[in-house]
């Protein structure tokens, strides 16, 4: 598929390559960069800011170790550094107890779930290829796929929020994923 | 499961770019892309495909003590390895993922006739380091007969002024790398070798940037570039 390239993606891979080179000014100046990013991606995940700050500092201390493996002739550099604190967000909101403060600040965040999912797809801008293939999709499927990706929902969790067999859950994001995929691919 | 299967590979790579892979489907598929470059690559794509749903979340400014903390964890030439690290590093995706492409490139290297090393009577291992686009950098001989660590540079590595590249000898489990010299930056040359049998029984070898003359505290002080197997013959 075709790259999401653009300037400032550009100057984020040449500063991933400095600091692959050793270069700790570079690595401060992607840290600057990218950390409200990639933060607000966490927070939205675990919902309390002393996991979110404990996500983010793994994040950059994996950032500079295996900087080297980034390769730029494959993809978008926020993409790679987004993956990279997404899956320690989810490692982390997966470690914790129901007694944990997620609870708590899940439970906050309950009544609103269906808005929230709504207000991401509201937020994509109109158009876009990513915006145009989930508006395909059945709103049900849509908000499956945007919970999960935003706020790190598990299928047992979704099942439980939208009151779906899990089953069904599964199907729906199984065959979301093969539409957007092809949906995505033709467009793009 | 059939991992073979195309359409399966790529709804595997889309539930864990979602998220939604889990337990031991999520560490099977993880042992799986350590060393399939093929499935690392739809990874990639979903990342990418999904990159906006994150452009939507609004950026929030972290604490300022958060900054200090990552620096202080990453700082220092006088730091050594933390416990563990290189049990980490090795199971981090990449490693794996490079030792494929050495080996790939090794057979390449051994099928040649033009490139293969020339027979010794002590060549006992050869090892090939990659760098991040797996593009060959330095190729390794060990000849226990002589002691010796030959090395041929095939393609220039990025340094920057007043740095050198350190080879190390990862010994494996919980033991600290042991370096092994210098590697040249041209041409080739040649490391002296203190404990033949050490050597062909390492875990791997890793290549770290130093200051120049080397790490000054005898265990590596910069980020590790490149890491490569031996492969014994």
């Amino acid at each position: 598929m075709e790259k999401r390239v653009n300037d400032s993606d550009r100057t984020l891979a040449s500063l991933l390559e400095a600091c692959a080179l050793g270069d700790r000014k570079a690595f401060e100046t992607l840290y600057r960069k990218t950390a409200p990013r990639l933060y607000g991606v966490q927070l939205r995940i675990l919902g309390v800011p002393a996991l979110a700050e404990e996500a983010l500092q793994e994040t950059f201390i994996q950032v500079w170790r295996h900087a080297t493996e980034y390769r730029s002739n494959r993809g978008a550099a926020l993409a790679w550094l987004t993956g990279i604190a997404r899956f320690r967000a989810l490692d982390i909101r997966r470690g914790q107890r129901p007694s944990d403060p997620l609870e708590t600040a899940e439970a906050q965040r309950a009544l609103g779930e269906s808005e929230s999912a709504a207000a991401v797809f509201d937020s994509l801008t109109r158009g876009d290829t990513l915006q145009r293939c989930l508006e395909r999709l059945s709103a049900p499927a849509r908000q499956c796929v945007i919970l999960a990706f935003c706020e790190g929902y598990t299928h047992d969790e979704l099942s439980r929020r939208l009151a779906t067999p899990i089953g069904t859950v599964k199907s729906w994001i199984r065959r979301s994923l093969q539409r957007l995929k092809l949906c995505i691919d033709e467009l793009s | 499961m059939n991992y073979r299967n195309p359409q399966l590979r790529d709804l595997l790579a889309g539930e864990y770019v979602l998220g939604t892979l889990r337990g031991a489907a999520r560490r099977r598929f993880e042992r799986l892309l350590q060393t399939d470059l093929e499935l690392q690559d739809r990874v990639t794509d979903w990342e990418n495909r999904l990159l906006p749903l994150s452009d939507s979340t609004p950026p929030v400014t972290p604490g300022e003590h958060v900054w200090p903390r990552i620096a202080a964890a990453v700082a220092g030439p006088a730091r050594a390895p933390v416990p563990g690290f290189w049990q980490r590093l090795a199971v981090w995706r990449g490693m794996a993922i490079g030792a494929a492409l050495t080996s790939a490139i090794l057979a390449v290297l051994l099928l040649v006739p033009a490139l293969r090393p020339p027979p010794g009577p002590g060549l006992d291992a050869v090892a090939v380091i990659n760098d991040a686009q797996a593009q060959p950098l330095w190729l390794l001989r060990v000849d226990t007969a002589q002691r010796v660590l030959e090395v041929e540079v095939l393609r220039r590595a990025a340094l920057p002024a007043g740095k050198v590249h350190e080879l190390w000898l990862l010994p494996g489990g919980a033991q600290a790398p042991v370096s092994l010299g210098l590697l040249p930056e041209s041409d080739a040359g040649v490391l002296p070798i203190d404990d033949p049998q050490r050597l062909l029984a390492a875990a791997g070898l890793a290549v770290s940037l130093e200051p120049a003359g080397g790490s000054p505290t005898g265990a590596p002080t910069g980020p590790v570039l490149y890491q490569a197997s031996l492969h014994l013959l």
